[in-house]
């Protein structure tokens, strides 16, 4: 509903898919094909049709239509995302843990620290940093996802690469091609790590408190006077149950990560949905901003339904209820 | 002593014990200063200070006596931009923060409140909003609106209010239920009076923390909006502005011209956000004095 009423907004909707000099009877034939011409809430009916078939409009910049865009773009992005989601997941979890058994000693401190400044930090700019201290003065980590020689070396027409899922990690490895797959890590090392800092901060923190809050509780001293370690008590009773708000707290930097794959992709030029999107909204390819934020919407939602479902199947309380 | 004005003192003896909150004050006070002394600091270009002054030189050059921090594309002089760019983004930060969380508040402590057809359509319009990301949805309505800073100002605050009216929704509805507004019902109060004189100065505790933090968020998304292009105009000296015009220089080995506003902008938001995220201990009822 939200794209729909920005789509109306602004002006004209025909301007972007006309040209100043076609004749008028081309622009009214492209009125009718849009249903620009109809009543509102037709058009609005229309809109909704044609998302459920899997049209939503003509993306200018690049010149096909924008789910074909998305699907082009998608696996480029998936594999930023998905690393820098893990990776974020992780050390989250592990520093959340030990800021909680370590409380207010040097490493809750320092990891609030690193969480705090990881989520202050303006992700272009950082990028732009360490492009420049690892890319102009150490010469390695470029920008893109491969380095042009060896895309042109391995890659069809010259290479035998077959693509089989997108990801060129995974692909390579499916391709038994290590040389690939070094360069593809070497490439995303910078952007993961830089994605993935913002996203430490809250999962960090939830899990923190989290894990606070289970270590007082009653079962934790029964074990402990059971006569269990001290660590396996922390690592198997403890944690899986604090783990249960971190993961919906996964899932909300969720937000925080599809933000910050924006920006990411325009800095070191990766062929993403993001820098897609970017380029959308300086151009004002209104076809093409409209598919990404329904995209985003619809991603972000699903996550969080997910998410919601995950918690109610973790928690054995709601479960047994 | 009224109680309000104790709670307040020890809310500011509490900061003074965190180094990191005292970090933070420091911080936003410098750069609140360096916003009240800009033309003192960099002598303001005629005829809009806001403009960043230029030569003709296109190539970035390097720090020296006369640049302090060295120029950027055409000459533009980046120590000026990071001192006038101050008070741009105090002017974003405040604006946005101060007109979403009156909507927000507002209408979400009425939604709270009275319940009914009113939660309900504020409910859903929130939900409308959240679903999408806040920079994604502000860099969308930026650009149906047209590249200017007002209109920046204006998306932010169209992306910012729901959260306001989600937290103060949630405490409206959990202060209702207490005690004293019952009693104040039983004496006669009517409810606007209810409303502000006892239901929001309750609630207003998390909503102050979340503010504190939006002061700093808000100048981040607009940096990273007008990096994107769809922010303040060519040359306004706006910090997220200035990286993005040095930002292809970078690899050519001239950091300078991205580097001291981004600075800026880490420096600025790390402060609200120290200050924030110590307010949230602090303001915990549960772990002020036992």
């Amino acid at each position: 509903m939200i794209t729909f009423t920005l789509s109306r907004t602004a002006g004209d909707p025909v301007a972007i898919y006309t040209d100043p000099q076609m004749s008028a009877e081309q622009i009214e034939k492209i009125r009718d094909m849009y249903h620009f011409n109809d009543p509102i809430y037709v058009q609005y009916f229309y809109y909704l049709q044609g998302i459920f078939r899997g049209d939503l409009g003509y993306s200018v910049i690049m010149g096909i239509p924008v789910s074909e865009v998305i699907i082009r773009l998608f696996p480029a992005t998936i594999e930023l995302a998905m690393y820098s989601w893990s990776l974020a997941f992780v050390v989250g979890v592990i520093l959340g843990t030990k800021s909680a058994v370590g409380k207010d000693k040097v490493i809750d401190h320092s990891s609030r620290v690193i969480a705090i400044t990881g989520y202050s930090m303006p992700t272009f700019w950082l990028g732009l940093v360490l492009l420049f201290i690892f890319y102009f003065w150490f010469g390695i980590l470029g920008p893109g996802r491969l380095d042009n020689l060896i895309y042109h070396t391995h890659f069809p027409p010259l290479g035998s690469f077959r693509t089989y899922t997108g990801l060129y990690t995974i692909d390579a490895i499916l391709n038994l091609d290590w040389i690939v797959f070094f360069d593809a890590v070497k490439h995303l090392i910078l952007p993961v790590v830089i994605l993935a800092w913002g996203n430490l901060a809250i999962i960090t923190r939830i899990m923190r408190s989290s894990m606070l809050e289970v270590l007082g509780k009653e079962f934790i001293k029964t074990a402990k006077a059971k006569g269990l370690s001290d660590k396996s008590v922390i690592n198997e009773h403890a944690r899986k149950n604090a783990l249960i708000p971190t993961i919906t707290a996964a899932g909300l930097s969720f937000a925080f990560l599809l933000s910050g794959v924006v920006m990411i992709e325009e800095i070191f030029n990766w062929p993403g949905l993001g820098s897609w999107a970017a380029r959308s909204a300086i151009s004002l390819d209104h076809a093409g901003i409209l598919g990404f934020v329904l995209l985003v919407g619809a991603i972000y939602s699903f996550s969080n339904l997910v998410v919601d479902v995950l918690y109610v199947y973790l928690d054995p309380r709601i479960r047994l209820n | 002593m009224t109680p309000r004005l104790k709670e307040l003192k020890f809310t500011f003896y509490r900061i003074k014990q965190s180094p990191l909150a005292v970090l933070g004050v420091i911080i936003i006070t410098a750069f609140i200063v360096i916003a009240i002394f800009a033309p003192y600091l960099a002598p303001p270009n005629e005829p809009d200070p806001y403009l960043l002054p230029k030569t003709w030189i296109t190539e970035p050059q390097p720090p020296d006596a006369q640049y302090p921090m060295g120029t950027g594309v055409y000459g533009t002089d980046i120590y000026y931009g990071v001192i006038w760019g101050t008070r741009i983004s105090l002017r974003i930060a405040f604006t946005v923060v101060a007109f979403s969380a009156l909507i927000g508040v507002f209408l979400g402590s009425i939604a709270g409140y009275f319940g009914g057809k009113i939660d309900y359509i504020v409910m859903r319009l929130t939900d409308m909003f959240l679903a999408i990301p806040s920079l994604l949805l502000a860099m969308g309505i930026t650009s149906f609106l047209g590249r200017n800073l007002i209109n920046m100002i204006n998306a932010l605050i169209i992306v910012w209010w729901p959260r306001y009216a989600r937290y103060s929704r949630s405490e409206v509805l959990s202060v209702k239920e207490e005690g004293y507004i019952q009693s104040a019902k039983a004496v006669g109060c009517t409810n606007w009076q209810i409303l502000f004189r006892h239901v929001l100065p309750n609630s207003i505790y998390p909503i102050l923390i979340v503010t504190t933090m939006d002061l700093g968020m808000v100048v981040l998304v607009a940096a990273g909006l007008s990096f994107l292009g769809l922010g303040a105009e060519q040359f306004t000296a706006e910090w997220g502005n200035m990286i993005s015009m040095g930002r292809d220089w970078v690899i050519w080995g001239k950091w300078w011209a991205s580097f001291f506003p981004g600075l800026a902008i880490f420096l600025f938001v790390l402060g609200w956000n120290l200050l924030g995220d110590a307010f949230r201990d602090i303001l915990d009822p549960r772990l002020r004095r036992a």
